[in-house]
């Protein structure tokens, strides 16, 4: 009865709705004051400064442990530390990993909300990988914390496989741009797997995830690390050119490979002998026929990404309406169902402007989407041909060395040397012996 | 020097070129970031002019109690005797009876101020956030109910699943110093 003339005449009959349900100014008692609700604030704006302040301490520190102390247990210590601070404490978002999502966007979203801390959040690990290597991953990174600490057996898995299994971060790290410049998606923030051991509560399907993740992580060591991570891909890129590095053995190196047993991610080389003549012509001829037939390869790549630009879209929310007309028009009517109610003043758009706007802007993002398939699977096939032809090219390598762009700085490497067991027993001798 | 020493002092340059180059990518990358980077750290929060009160605000948040909650607007409350934000739609009698009220966790607390006169508060700690008494009021009464996240139990996501699936784009990014959006506005 009260519903049936609003809805007929909509805003301006004020006066009718005072009648029906409407009340006017009430005599307040004297002395009446309404009960206060509270508004309580977020974290102090100062805090956002002390986590950044955290972060490059952490980061510090994590570079000496790793270079300089060589202890795996104060590692891992600092591991436990950064999974609290940053993880459990602070939540988790952003992450360094998220703010991937969140820079792509303000790079080709104007309007995007950047704020300076993301920046820094960003930035930070960056630039450290170039001085000290992934110093990030293993000590502050809350995520790669959470892998490691579970660790219980790193199975070993066979390079090629370890390679090929990698193009796995690749293609997750050309979603995550693709979907963030496309106006899409936080593709990353929406399938963290490990965002619930932070909140320890969530849908369900994050606990599906995150608990599979966690499962997988037990024994397999770092699998979102090595096979997912985008930002890891910055990193490994970074990492590579890095100033320093980790050195297994304190100054000489038997190759007596214990390190390389010990590296639950496969980060380790082993020594390369220089290749028979023989061997090297082949590679050399194997390095040829790449290079010939790369460019058929990357058209391939980009036939494959152009086909699977509906698979693109389906995951999109602006182009899900082109895909997904039913779904679309599910989202429209979510929960219970009822028709939206009057709006309070006449300011900004309304929905049904919104929607009007929205074919346009559908077939706009369908373009892209259908050109970004294209240029993710092609620039994934270069990728995976780039890493054949550096199979081929033989690279010198007399001891066990941890490889700059893999490692993840975790410190067991060194806690198996030999020759660091004998540094370590005998600085403690000389400390006997010098006496208290 | 031989060939060996000029393979690894060539490679070492080729690697020093390399740094450099990834030094000035990464500076000029975060500078131009920097640049573009607003200063205060921002927060969601519900433009309660733009909220349409649909309710998804209770099932969507990734919290299993929503961090959204009712507020009432002073200001625009017309302390009713028969308050649509309390009572169920097609109430005759308006006593609190339970099978009267509108909240499905009683959340809402109505006492008499004065004679005819009802004072209305939100238990802040039973509100689930389900905007039922937001909706009720603005279709029929004066409008002074609306949903605001509340800052110290919001997880602030990144990717917050209110703002993906609001129907009506009414999360908004909020300065961390001045988080709230008050309704303004008299009766």
């Amino acid at each position: 009865m009260i519903r049936f003339p609003l809805f007929l005449f909509g805003l301006p009959l004020g006066g009718v709705a005072a009648e029906l349900g409407r009340c006017a100014t009430p005599n307040l008692p004297p002395g009446y004051v309404s009960p206060m609700q509270s508004f309580p604030a977020a974290r102090a704006a100062s805090w956002n400064v002390i986590d950044l302040l955290v972060l490059a301490a952490v980061l510090g520190l994590g570079a000496w442990l790793v270079l300089k102390v060589r202890r795996r247990r104060w590692i891992a210590g600092l591991m436990a530390f950064s999974f609290f601070y940053f993880g459990v404490l602070k939540g988790g978002c952003v992450c360094p990993v998220g703010a991937v999502d969140n820079v792509t966007r303000a790079f080709f979203d104007d309007g995007f909300p950047l704020s300076l801390s993301v920046v820094v959040l960003f930035m930070a690990p960056l630039l450290t990988a170039l001085f000290f290597g992934r110093i990030f991953c293993g000590a502050a990174c809350p995520l790669g914390a959470v892998q490691d600490l579970v660790l219980v057996k790193g199975l070993k898995i066979p390079e090629p496989v370890e390679k090929a299994l990698r193009i796995g971060a690749y293609l997750s790290l050309g979603l995550v741009l693709f979907y963030a410049a496309t106006g899409g998606l936080l593709l990353l923030c929406r399938y963290d797997p490990f965002v619930v051991c932070f909140w320890r509560e969530g849908f369900s399907r994050m606990w599906v995830l995150g608990g599979g993740a966690l499962l997988l992580s037990l024994f397999v060591g770092r699998p979102f690390c090595r096979f997912l991570c985008p930002y890891g891909i910055l990193l490994r890129a970074v990492g590579r050119l890095s100033r320093a590095r980790v050195s297994i053995a304190p100054a000489d190196c038997n190759n007596c490979g214990l390190c390389a047993q010990a590296c639950p991610f496969g980060a380790i080389k082993r020594p390369a002998p220089e290749p028979m003549p023989a061997e090297k012509q082949r590679a050399r001829r194997r390095l040829r026929v790449l290079l010939l037939t790369m460019p058929a390869a990357v058209a391939a790549g980009v036939c494959v990404g152009l086909w699977f630009d509906a698979a693109f879209g389906r995951l999109h929310p602006v182009s899900q309406q082109m895909h997904r007309p039913a779904a679309a028009k599910a989202a429209e009517t979510p929960g219970r169902k009822m028709e939206p109610s009057r709006r309070l003043t006449a300011l900004g758009p309304s929905a049904a402007q919104a929607r009007d706007a929205a074919p346009v802007r559908t077939e706009v993002t369908n373009e892209w989407i259908h050109r970004g398939g294209g240029i993710l699977g092609g620039a994934l096939m270069l990728i995976g041909w780039l890493k054949l032809v550096a199979e081929c090219i033989h690279w010198r390598r007399g001891t066990h060395e941890a490889d700059r762009a893999g490692c993840f700085a975790c410190g067991r490497c060194f806690a198996i040397c030999p020759f660091e067991q004998e540094r370590r027993a005998g600085r403690a001798a000389f400390r006997n012996a010098i006496g208290p | 020097m031989n060939r060996g020493q000029q393979d690894q002092s060539r490679r070492e340059f080729l690697r020093e070129c390399l740094w450099c180059g990834g030094l000035a990518f990464l500076g000029a990358t975060g500078a131009s970031l920097a640049a573009r980077a607003g200063k205060t750290e921002l927060v969601w929060q519900i433009d309660p002019v733009k909220c349409p009160g649909c309710g998804d605000c209770e099932p969507l948040c990734v919290k299993s109690v929503s961090a959204v909650k009712a507020y009432r607007a002073y200001e625009r409350c017309g302390y009713c005797r028969l308050c649509h934000g309390y009572f169920r739609p097609g109430t005759k009698d308006p006593t609190p009876a339970v099978e009267n009220r509108l909240c499905p966790n009683d959340a809402m607390v109505r006492k008499e101020i004065a004679d005819g006169v009802f004072e209305y508060e939100v238990d802040e700690s039973r509100c689930i956030g389900c905007g039922r008494c937001v909706d009720r009021c603005r279709r029929s009464g004066n409008g002074a109910m609306y949903l605001q996240v509340r800052q110290d139990l919001c997880l602030h996501c990144n990717d917050c699943a209110l703002a993906r699936r609001c129907p009506e784009k009414a999360m908004v990014r909020q300065p961390l110093e001045s988080p709230y959006l008050h309704l303004k506005g008299s009766r």
